[in-house]
């Protein structure tokens, strides 16, 4: 009857009210992170996922937001522009997720930053450098350099810093190594530095560089630079060695991390590598004390990519402690960071934005030593 | 001149591997009329099944090379077995599909176990010291003006040659060779010969897996690294297409065929593709078109001489 | 026709009932199967859908012909980047000019199927899989090294989604002044005229289009706060609101302004250019390239009129609308109903007797070189569309999605549904990838024990891949095992049912029996037990 009726509906919202408020109030904060947890570039995955980790096992042990626990969602794209589409609408179409660290590869930035831009959610890369990046979107940020910088830098650390005249580019054809090769080849076209020749290969499907390392050693490169990413950095130096080809090796930031040097072993040593950020003597206090907090929780060294993830999960935070868990809000919050005062600092250095999203960093150049990156002997100032 | 020369003896360093393979290919297409796509899978797991013997079981290199041989050639056996005998009186479509399906199976599965990044041959020698294969036999170690022999070149060059004298050898001399003849020719008349057929075949299968396991061990010495689950499907299918070149069913003509595509793809490489100015990853094109110039103009292969199924 | 009135066929009827009222089940839809959302299941049907086009196709080489095709992703490839390539022309954008596109690209590939098939006419089954493969190779390597036309390995992305209809708003005009003067450097190189140019535009920003009612909060925000780009003087400027603007044309009657699209160089000068939208958010500054030519000129004031007329699209199709839904839908429909006729038809008769035996066939008169190539271009036309479709749900193409597996994908459709049965075709898809969507699906056990979770955390290698320790349990993880399982669906199809699941005379022999025999077989091979004759 009606009136049992009207009962059973009020004792159903006195049931719902009673429910204790603290149900509602736990309900974790949600992170989106993405990137490669498989596939050939997982090592820089390993990195990301730790770091990710320990900066928010920081926040929650600090008791979390507003009394909320912080959770990051892993999505992993293989370091594949179309696992990262799949990935991206994962995210975006999930509304608990209130930001998106990632992605590490340029080419599943540059395929998830349409998804991100229609769904109005912030995607803040700490890994990815081609120029394209945070073109087009006002929802696209990173907190290092562009693959323009990178490769003039690089083009003008081999001619003026170390004095060589002949250089041979080897780059991974996709938007990452090509992009870096292009940005690299132009300026050293300007500087006078000859590139006097340039192979491409398939990131894990070329394997034999055999026939590359004899093109540039027919060449007489002094210097050879490799555009890629560490596995198949790794496998060049290897057969360089094995070959009995002495010149030296530069690589690009992709080439940074421990993946290099177990596929490389010995081979590896001597290498030089640009990179946005570098632990070392002259680091600062909080980067050295996040270098000992890795070590302890995780068992292993951090490298660049976990200090920028660190940074980026740790400015996250900051974003959401100061403007709560909107979308939109946390996109002009990011925005706001407009100079080097109104900057963020971290452990990287400060990060701020200019109008496009993208963040200027210094380069720094690294020499690997005994299996270790520590700081080259050489910088350029 | 050094640059050929080097370039030759990547040409020929690679050849030598895809005869390895090609040999497999020949073997059991010309008894059971059968693609055995999932051979480069075996070629895959038997460089894994040497970088985990030498690795993390710490096995000397023979051991390696042999537990690899050991392994293949039983998981050659079990495919044959599990997969291929039942499908014998099936039409060739569907026994084609098996193949592919254990293919992926197999591809997969090595995945699972081993991961799905690719791992670098282990070294040979403690830290610092150097192995007999790294060791220059032939040539300085600065930069141009050099051609350089590493011990390793001259090890899996001269055990491709010994394992394809044995193999050419058994298939012409032997009891069992003969018996393989006779099986790739008739099985019907075969059996009523006596010859106990079944018993052929797994023997073939066996014998291609071990020299794919070979090869798989060769090329992880060689490349030194990006032994990953997906490394057997373009040698793979480049090595099938050596088979066919050279002739398909003819042992000699896979060898050849191995190291004409071997040439071909470093050639391409280094001669061609700066040349014509494009990029360097056409050289696999090369190799390919080669393959549908040979079918289109010769079906037999260069050395084949079957009759090619006339419908 | 018979069979049409049977259960699998009411069955089919059920489906078809339901995949029209889908995109409107909403909500409700979700209760019915609550492990999925709503937009989930929609996804999954609406891929589905597309594999049954592609399977439905490559069934008439495969099935009908009985010739292994492993390079079916080279049509797809072809058909998604052709369309592509045409769809993001302005040229190409006018009502219904997806179907054109579409239709170009399937010809396209059928074009190469012939091309593709016409070496092998006269060989085996096995030299067509192989050659198959090879051109599936090639295709790939030239999609990825010619990045002129496709992109290379990043492929092309931000390309207007599929438009069924365009409309045109207000033109707007723009009024460039020009004051031109001697340069102080003189004659240089760059600049033979010797003459420099101060432009200014009024106004010097526009809004091109209006924000709609049921913007985003986002941008609503942005479209209230938004003023014009800080810096870099006196330039124009125009900002799009409405999301779907497609292009805008623009046009000066001046003979010495050049305009130019913006990423190439400007066209002669007063000619109409188009700027294609693609990848241009709303409330994006577009700025078109507009210059003078100084060799026209010479000291003094100029004024010139510039004409926009943007246009707008209109009943966008994009992947998770109805509308893109209903599309895949009836091009499967048609698809198969194409494919029906012909297999009731001379030609399906003659594709079945090429693959019962070729040589039998031809001594009938049938010219089996001839029908092969009919079947390689209706599988080639159909994989062209089938890629189209692909592209135009993904809206982006690259290489990564377009790889040897797809293929693979396709033919396991086949093999599961019973190669050459249409009706299994249907089953097979929807069993093959049904079941490839839900093993990627996470399933979470949940409330289990520490020392589980310690055993899982500590494990390696398979244990590691598949599952993960959450907060609220362990994730088992099936995702990355789903060619493990097509493998040997493949394998075990083959050996025990190679009729597929749905075979044409009933079931064939009772799957218990059947196995039981088999291993008594086994067991009798490995020890000898046998009396019959082994081999031949």
């Amino acid at each position: 009857m009606k009136s049992s009726r009207t009962f059973l509906g009020l004792a159903a919202l006195a049931a719902l009210a009673a429910l204790p408020l603290s149900l509602w109030a736990a309900e974790p904060i949600r992170l989106g992170v993405a990137g490669p947890f498989t596939g050939s570039g997982a090592m820089y995955g390993v990195m990301i996922r730790n770091a990710a980790t320990l900066a928010l096992e920081e926040a929650n042990a600090a008791g979390g937001i507003g009394g909320r626990p912080i959770e990051a969602e892993y999505g992993d794209d293989e370091g594949k522009n179309d696992k990262a589409v799949t990935v991206a609408k994962k995210f975006a179409t999930d509304q608990r997720i209130c930001m998106v660290i990632g992605h590490f590869n340029s080419t599943c930035s540059l395929a998830g930053k349409p998804i991100y831009r229609d769904a109005e959610v912030v995607q803040f890369s700490p890994g990815s450098t081609n120029i394209h990046v945070c073109e087009g979107s006002d929802y696209t940020f990173r907190n290092l350099y562009r693959d323009d910088y990178q490769g003039a830098f690089m083009a003008d650390y081999i001619k003026k810093t170390l004095g060589l005249e002949r250089v041979a580019v080897f780059f991974d054809n996709d938007d990452y190594g090509k992009g870096l090769k292009d940005a690299f080849v132009a300026r050293a076209q300007a500087i006078g530095l000859q590139v006097v020749t340039v192979q491409d290969y398939v990131r894990e499907k070329t394997s034999d560089f055999a026939p590359l390392l004899d093109l540039a050693r027919n060449a007489q490169a002094q210097a050879i630079f490799i555009s890629g990413l560490y596995a198949e950095a790794g496998t060049i130096v290897k057969q360089a060695r094995e070959k009995g080809i002495r010149t030296q090796f530069l690589g690009g930031d992709g080439v940074f991390g421990p993946g290099f040097t177990e596929i490389g072993g010995e081979a590896a040593n001597g290498t030089l590598i640009t990179t946005p950020f570098l632990f070392g003597p002259s680091s600062s206090e909080a980067a050295k004390s996040f270098a000992k907090r890795f070590k302890e929780r995780f068992g292993r060294e951090p490298d660049t990519w976990a200090a920028l993830t660190y940074d980026a999960v740790t400015m996250a935070l900051d974003g959401i402690r100061a403007v709560g868990t909107d979308r939109n809000d946390l996109r002009d919050w990011m925005a706001g960071h407009t100079s080097r005062e109104k900057g963020f600092k971290g452990i990287t250095g400060v990060t701020y934005f200019d109008h496009n999203g993208d963040c200027l960093k210094p380069v720094m150049v690294a020499v690997v030593e005994g299996g270790r990156f520590v700081p080259a002997p050489k910088q350029m100032e | 001149m050094d640059f050929f020369l080097n370039q030759l003896l990547n040409a020929l360093l690679l050849g030598g591997i895809y005869a390895l393979i090609a040999v497999g290919y020949t073997l059991v297409y010309g008894i059971v009329k059968l693609v055995n796509f999932a051979h480069g899978e075996v070629y895959m797991i038997g460089a894994f099944l040497g970088v985990v013997a030498i690795s993390s079981l710490g096995l000397p290199f023979w051991a390696g090379l042999a537990l690899a041989v050991l392994g293949c050639g039983l998981l050659g056996l079990l495919i044959e077995y599990l997969a291929y005998r039942p499908m014998r009186q099936a039409p060739r479509l569907a026994a084609l599909i098996t193949a592919v399906g254990v293919s992926l199976f197999l591809q997969n599965l090595a995945m699972l176990v081993w991961g799905s990044e690719p791992r670098a041959f282990p070294a040979l020698a403690p830290s610092g010291e150097e192995h007999f294969f790294q060791r220059a036999i032939l040539g300085g170690r600065d930069g141009a003006g050099a051609v350089f022999i590493p011990g390793k070149f001259v090890f899996i060059w001269s055990i491709t040659l010994a394992l394809m004298l044995l193999l050419d050898w058994t298939v012409q001399r032997t009891t069992i060779g003969k018996a393989m003849r006779a099986c790739s020719l008739d099985k019907g008349a075969a059996a009523l010969m006596g010859i106990d057929v079944n018993r052929v075949i797994s023997f073939t299968f066996v014998l291609g897996a071990a020299m794919a396991a070979v090869a798989g061990v060769s090329y992880g010495l060689y490349i030194g690294s990006q032994i990953g689950f997906r490394m057997g499907v373009y040698p793979g299918v480049i090595a099938f297409s050596a088979a066919v070149l050279g002739g398909i069913g003819n042992l000699r003509g896979a060898f050849l065929g191995g190291v004409i595509m071997g040439l071909v793809e470093v050639g391409a490489r280094a001669y061609l593709c700066p040349w014509l100015e494009i990029s360097g990853g056409y050289s696999v094109a090369f190799a390919f078109a080669i393959l549908i110039g040979v079918i289109l103009v010769r079906p037999t292969g260069i050395l084949g001489s079957s009759a090619v199924d006339r419908s | 026709m018979s069979g049409w009135r049977s259960r699998s066929a009411q069955f089919l009827l059920a489906l078809l009932l339901f995949l029209l009222a889908l995109p409107w089940l909403g909500p409700a839809g979700a209760e019915l199967l609550p492990a999925t959302g709503h937009g989930r299941l929609m996804e999954v049907c609406l891929l589905i859908l597309i594999y049954v086009i592609l399977a439905l196709g490559l069934n008439v080489v495969v099935g009908f012909t009985g010739l292994l095709d492993l390079g079916y992703v080279a049509f797809m490839t072809v058909g998604a980047y052709t369309s592509v390539l045409l769809y993001r022309q302005p040229e190409w954008q006018f009502t219904g000019s997806f179907f054109v596109v579409a239709f170009i690209a399937g010809l396209h590939c059928a074009l190469w199927g012939v091309l593709r098939g016409a070496p092998t006419l006269r060989l085996t089954g096995d030299y067509y899989a192989i050659v198959t493969l090879a051109f599936a190779e090639i295709v790939f390597l030239l999609v990825l090294n010619e990045s002129w036309l496709t992109g290379g390995p990043s492929g092309i992305k931000g390309y207007p989604p599929i438009a069924l209809s365009y409309q045109e708003a207000p033109a707007r005009q723009v009024e460039l002044r020009l004051r031109v003067s001697p340069d102080p450097r003189g004659s240089t190189p760059e600049n033979p005229s010797g003459l420099t140019a101060e432009p200014s535009f009024t106004p010097q920003d526009l809004w091109l289009g209006e924000l709609s009612p049921d913007a985003s909060p986002g941008l609503r925000r942005r479209y209230e706060r938004s003023s014009p780009d800080s810096g870099a003087g006196p330039e124009l400027r125009f900002r799009n609101w409405d999301g779907q603007m497609a292009f805008v044309e623009l046009e000066a009657q001046a003979p010495w302004v050049v305009l130019g699209s913006g990423v190439i160089d400007g066209e002669s000068p007063g000619s109409a250019v188009q700027i294609p939208m693609e990848g241009r958010e709303p409330g994006a500054f577009l700025k078109p390239l507009i210059y003078w030519d100084l060799a026209l000129l010479s000291p003094g004031e100029y004024r010139a009129e510039i004409r926009l007329e943007p246009r707008f699209a209109r009943q966008v199709l994009k992947d998770g609308t109805p509308g893109f839904f209903y599309l895949v839908l009836l091009l499967a429909l048609i698809t198969l109903g194409a494919v029906t006729l012909l297999h009731h038809s001379r030609l399906g008769r003659a594709w079945a007797a090429i693959k019962a035996d070729p040589v039998s066939a031809r001594s009938c008169g049938i010219q089996v070189g001839g029908e092969k190539m009919i079947a390689f271009a209706f599988s080639g036309f159909v994989g062209g569309v089938g890629g189209s479709l692909m592209a135009f749900k993904f809206l982006i193409v690259s290489t990564n999605i377009f790889d040897f597996w797809s293929s693979i994908v396709v033919l396991c459709c086949i093999v599961l549904g019973g190669m050459g049965n249409i009706r299994g075709v249907l089953i097979g898809a929807l069993c093959f990838i049904g079941l490839g969507e839900l093993l990627r699906e996470p399933y979470l056990f949940a409330g289990v024990s520490d020392s589980t979770r310690a055993w899982v955390e500590n494990s390696g290698g398979i244990v590691k891949q598949i599952l993960s320790v959450k907060e609220e349990g362990v994730e088992l993880n099936l995702a990355r095992t789903r060619y493990l399982f097509f493998g040997l669906i493949l394998v075990l199809f083959m050996i025990f049912r190679p009729g597929g699941l749905l075979p044409p005379g009933g079931r064939g022999k009772p799957l218990l029996p059947e196995l039981r025999q088999r291993l008594t077989a086994l067991a009798g091979d490995l020890f000898h037990l046998r009396k019959d004759p082994p081999g031949a």
